[in-house]
């Protein structure tokens, strides 16, 4: 950890951020106590259904119910009887409650059902049989582009922008070599511990209270306000206890409150929809699948002079949160380096397939993935070290990125690269080998790839790279990724939001003196550590200990809206106004005790533009960001030359964050995201027949368990931002970002093969090993 | 999906869950239930009755006798794995034991359970095969013992007649085979196999006899009797000679062929074909490597 900090503040007081206490609400999940939304107890309650769509793309000509059932003993609710418009509002109004005329995806849900326990609910759904006309279905992302079957819009494309700076014709013209390479990255599932669930409890009136697992209390209650045709007072919508959300609780429970709300307003009590694991993994939203393509500019010193980037991700059938998940990964598609010239194309198309959402990193680890492995192609096409190319061309204060933005605040890029290669001993592994990968400085040489033809032992004395152990023949690489993420949303999105915190006194039976604070946010506990880090911010910026700070679970018609749990923004965003609203209960209090007033006394901010900072969002040009966190991975990898298996066996994560609030659950944040990326990175994989997701269990979706989590050493480098609350910036996002990219590289080192799309399974590397041969050298042209 | 309504019985003797199979509708023998439960909840199976038959009397026993050490159809894999004799002298079976999903599966997952379910990626399979296990039941028409090697007879089907059960799994105290049991998994942790493969030696046998088991890339967990034919008679002469190399790679390549692998979630048929190759070089050449002829 970096900095001895004083232990106390001026005022005497022991520091809080900066040390790691028990986390506030670690006792009670780890005794049990804490209520998730299976716990809930609600005696009335009736259990809802989704009937889905068996067909990637249909017209629905009808929904029929089997006569034989008594339907009196159940509520269905279809499109035809929803009580206001067809859509859950989101971006835009383009998914529905439920299909109407048309199904778009496997697993769209058609009919809803609630009956009073699970066995008449699986007969009546099985009562309902649907009557669908098949249509042709667009099931990749090429056949969206090219738009013979257009399924959304005119042209399949859901969102597209573009970024430019420079003239890059002229700087591709005028580089030494133009490098091209095309990368691809696969689905990811959030596969958070706890499936999405809630309950709609119907009030008078037509009032609807939510409770459940929520990331975005108050996205849930503006997508029922409009869907139910009511006034945001008319719908409260409360967190419980949180399993894990990953960003997978960010939009889809807007869908799933519609659905409990509709089938609670229809049957007149309480339903709960808590999805199993299949339900969950088959209809709710997953990280977007990518094709990003680079053609980078040049000279033979591995200086960057211009670059052109074409992205396009996979939507699926509704616009969700796409647009702004390209516009991330867009935005951070130059990676952590100056690129003089560039421009920048981005296009989320819509296919058949269920839509994709909100996944930590939210469009930047397909984007870094891209960028990080072009960076090696250039480094073995060039001949040279893919340090040497990094530290060539990394960021620093003053420079200027694709879309303008001048970095004026401390750049960690540097800092962050040289202590994780120092760590690692990347060097000295690279100094003993050689220049990785490039054997004759004209790129990789498919004759040293292919070491096949020598024994284990030459291969040994060759490189150092080769062991035999227990009978195989292993090799090992070592593989580096430098990365950064933007804190908070992008542009003028914070400026939108207008983020409001509230802080309270609530005096005890002493008065103030054993009172207790709450901080009152919609911020949401989710794992990740928002209601320790908050409480530790407003327990300094108090002076008082962190035991008297308390954070309520969210309920929105008791907290201010202080926006969305998202895009890194809770500690640097939302911490920051909480400062701010500590302050203005100083001031209230000492004014209220001096006018003689005794109760509770409450403390309000709201979120303060950065004066200077300003983006165009139509000319995509700007300050995107109020602050930038960076990182550094290295990774090392073991792969069995024979069986292509590749494990990570070591790892080293150096992020740089402004100032880690909680030392340990900062380091958490980085190991389970590093974990998550390696996962993401060579087992994570969702295998599809005609649209449908056929690995849709835990035995069959593979994620990394603890055995396959290699030692994660983590370091935390502070360069204390003016913006951040006591100079905090996001983390939350950062850490997966690059694990992936540097796993690749790893790869590469060891085997020589250059994989360019994830995951990197065995079956991908024997196909690498037996296609022709990764000519790097060819994919550049000299102009 | 949430599981159905059943029916839950425990047995407490051989007689009783005979009885109860007859008097009750739809019945399924429930071990650790570790492939029951997970089948019921998917809707491929819907028995209206478990009969529990961890409660049997004398089945929850690992003893010595005179056939061979007899594991009877309630001991869990961990206590297999861990059992100083079966470490001893039947090494393999603790090996493939250890291997299967994780220490609180094993701790409810029967050996018996294990080939009863009769995957094709059963682990514990391999090592039976090689041991020539064999299964002891009891049916409406007596008792049967029926040698492993010809008790799977497709996936999920088994020589097993409609309520009969398995009390037991004999292993003949013929020889000591070591060797390996080599496993391709995507993780570490709880999964199955893509692709298994069993190479051993007898022990103290001379000649020295060589068995060879695959898992995962067959309808049935099976023996490649040629490529053992193939090791044994060249290996005559003692392993890690001259052209052992050349024998290694013709047995692993007549396993290649004899193996009818599919493409599924875990990997594809080529790629578990390839793979079988592999592993039973590496087996057999692991082999020449840890024995001093
Ligand atoms: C998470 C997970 C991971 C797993 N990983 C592995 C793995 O790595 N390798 C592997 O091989 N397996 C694995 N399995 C499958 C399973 O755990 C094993 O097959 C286990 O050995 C089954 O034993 P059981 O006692 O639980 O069987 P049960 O589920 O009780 O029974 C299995 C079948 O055998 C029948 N049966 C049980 N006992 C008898 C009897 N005495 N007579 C007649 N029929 C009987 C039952 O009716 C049922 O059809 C895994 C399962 C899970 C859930």
């Amino acid at each position: 950890m970096a900095g001895t900090e004083d232990e106390t503040t001026a005022g005497g007081v022991p520091r809080i951020v900066g040390t790691s206490p028990v986390r506030t609400d670690g006792w009670e999940k780890v005794s049990g106590q804490a209520m998730f939304i299976a716990d809930l107890p609600l005696a009335d309650a009736w259990i809802g259904g989704t009937l889905r769509s068996p067909v990637p793309r249909g017209r629905l000509r009808g929904i029929r119910r089997d006569p034989a059932f008594d339907w009196s003993r159940v509520s269905v609710v279809t499109a035809a009887d929803l009580p206001g418009p067809n859509t859950v509002a989101m971006i835009r109004e383009d998914h529905p409650v439920l299909a109407a005329e048309e199904v778009r995806f496997v697993a769209e849900a058609v009919a809803l059902v609630a009956a009073p326990d699970p066995e008449t609910l699986r007969a009546a759904i099985a009562a309902i049989s649907l009557d669908i006309e098949g249509l042709p279905a667009v099931l990749t992302m090429e056949d969206a582009l090219d738009g013979r079957i257009v399924i959304w819009g005119t042209s399949n494309i859901l969102a597209e922008y573009c970024v430019s700076r420079g003239d890059v014709a002229a700087a591709l013209h005028d580089a030494d070599l133009v490098v091209e390479g095309e990368y691809r990255t696969g689905y990811q599932e959030h596969l958070y511990i706890e499936t999405n669930g809630l309950v709609a409890i119907p009030h008078d009136g037509g009032a609807i209270e939510i409770v459940g697992s929520l990331q975005c209390p108050f996205y849930v209650r503006n997508a029922l306000a409009r869907g139910l045709a009511l006034s945001p007072e008319q719908v409260i919508v409360r967190q419980v206890a949180t399993g894990g959300a990953f960003g997978g609780k960010e939009d889809f429970p807007s869908v799933l409150a519609m659905h409990a709300a509709v089938l609670a307003q229809r049957c007149g009590r309480p339903v709960r929809m808590i999805y199993d694991r299949t339900e969950d993994i088959r209809a709710t939203t997953k990280r977007h699948p990518s094709i990003v393509r680079h053609r980078t500019g040049v000279r033979r010193d591995g200086t960057i002079v211009g670059a052109e980037i074409d992205i396009v991700f996979d939507g699926g059938a509704y616009t969700t949160l796409s647009p702004v998940v390209l516009s991330r990964g867009i935005l951070h598609a130059g990676g952590a380096y100056r690129i003089p010239a560039a421009s920048i194309r981005g296009r989320a198309v819509a296919t058949n397939t269920p839509p994709n959402g909100a996944f930590r990193g939210f469009g930047v680890p397909q984007t870094m993935f891209a960028i990080e492995r072009q960076i090696d192609r250039i480094a073995a096409t060039l001949g040279l070290d893919p340090l040497q190319v990094r530290r060539k061309n990394l960021l620093r204060t003053g420079d200027i990125l694709p879309y303008g933005q001048v970095l004026e605040e401390d750049v960690g890029a540097e800092a962050v690269l040289e202590r994780v290669v120092e760590i690692s001993g990347y060097e000295a592994w690279h100094g003993k080998v050689g220049r990785s990968g490039a054997s004759d400085g004209h790129g990789v040489s498919p004759v040293a790839v292919d070491g096949r033809g020598d024994s284990p032992r030459a291969r040994d004395e060759q490189d150092g790279r080769s062991l035999a152990r227990s009978g195989r023949r292993v090799r090992r690489g070592l593989g580096l990724s430098l990365f950064h993420h933007g804190s908070g949303f992008t542009g003028a999105g914070e400026d939108k939001i207008a983020g409001r915190v509230h802080v309270r006194l609530v005096p005890g039976p002493a008065g103030d003196a054993d009172g207790v604070y709450e901080v009152l946010v919609s911020s949401t506990e989710m794992g990740q550590g928002a209601a320790t880090v908050l409480c530790q911010i407003a327990a300094e910026t108090l002076g008082v200990p962190l035991e008297r700070v308390s954070m309520p679970l969210p309920d929105t018609s008791v907290v201010p809206d202080s926006g969305p749990t998202v895009a890194s923004r809770t500690t640097m965003i939302v911490g920051r106004i909480l400062v701010d609203a500590c302050h203005d209960l100083a001031q209230r209090l000492t004014d209220a005790r001096v006018a003689g007033e005794r109760g509770p006394v409450t403390g309000k901010a709201v979120y303060q533009p950065t004066p200077g900072l300003a983006w165009d969002e139509v000319a995509y040009h700007g300050d995107a960001y109020k602050a930038y966190a960076w990182g550094a991975d290295v990774v090392e990898v073991e792969v069995d030359e024979d069986t292509l298996e590749v494990s990570p066996v070591r790892a080293w994560a150096v992020v740089e964050i402004g100032k880690a609030v909680h030392p340990v659950l900062a380091a958490g944040q980085v190991e389970g995201g590093t974990l998550q990326g390696f996962g993401w990175a060579c087992l994570e994989e969702i295998k599809s027949s005609g649209g449908r997701f056929l690995n849709d269990r835990m035995a069959t979706y593979i994620v990394p368990t603890a055995l396959d989590a290699p030692p994660i050493t983590v370091e935390i480098i502070e360069l204390p931002h003016p913006r951040g609350p006591l100079g905090a910036k996001g983390l939350g996002e950062l850490p997966i970002d690059g694990p992936a990219p540097a796993f690749a590289a790893a790869v590469t080192d060891a085997l020589g093969l250059f994989p360019c799309e994830l995951p990197i399974t065995p079956e991908r590397l024997l196909a690498l090993q037996d296609g022709p041969p990764t000519d790097l050298a060819s994919a550049a042209e000299s102009p | 999906m949430p599981l159905p309504h059943f029916e839950y019985v425990a047995a407490r003797t051989v007689g009783e869950a005979l009885d109860l199979w007859r008097e009750r509708p739809a019945c399924a023998y429930f071990a650790g239930g570790t492939d029951l439960l997970p089948q019921m909840r998917l809707g491929r199976r819907a028995p209206a009755t478990i009969i529990d038959i961890k409660g049997v009397g004398g089945l929850d026993r690992i003893r010595e006798t005179e056939a061979g050490l007899v594991i009877g159809a309630a001991v869990p894999l961990a206590v297999i794995e861990t059992d100083p004799v079966v470490r001893a002298d039947f090494p393999l079976l603790a090996e493939c034991a250890r291997v299967v999903g994780a220490r609180p599966l094993r701790n409810r997952a029967t050996l018996v359970g294990n080939i009863c379910n009769a995957s094709p990626a059963a682990d514990t399979a391999v090592a039976l095969l090689v041991l020539d296990g064999l299964v002891r039941t009891v049916g409406a028409d007596g008792a049967r013992e029926l040698p492993v090697n010809e008790f799977f007879t497709g996936p999920g089907r088994t020589l097993l007649r409609p309520g009969e059960l398995v009390t037991e799994v004999v292993l003949p105290r013929a020889a000591v085979w070591r060797g390996s049991y080599l496993r391709l998994s995507r993780r570490r942790g709880m999964d199955l196999a893509t692709v298994g493969v069993l190479v051993a030696c007898s022990n103290g046998a001379s000649p020295p006899r060589y068995r060879i088991a695959l898992s995962a890339v067959a309808p049935v967990p099976l023996r490649v009797r040629d490529a053992e034919a193939l090791l044994d008679a060249e290996g005559a002469g003692g392993a890690g000679g001259h052209g052992w190399a050349a024998t290694i790679g013709r047995a692993a390549e007549i396993a290649r062929a004899s193996c009818s692998p599919i493409t599924d979630m875990r990997g594809t048929a080529e790629y578990r074909r390839d793979m079988v190759g592999v592993l039973v070089a590496r087996g057999a050449a692991a082999l020449a490597q840890a024995w001093v002829w």
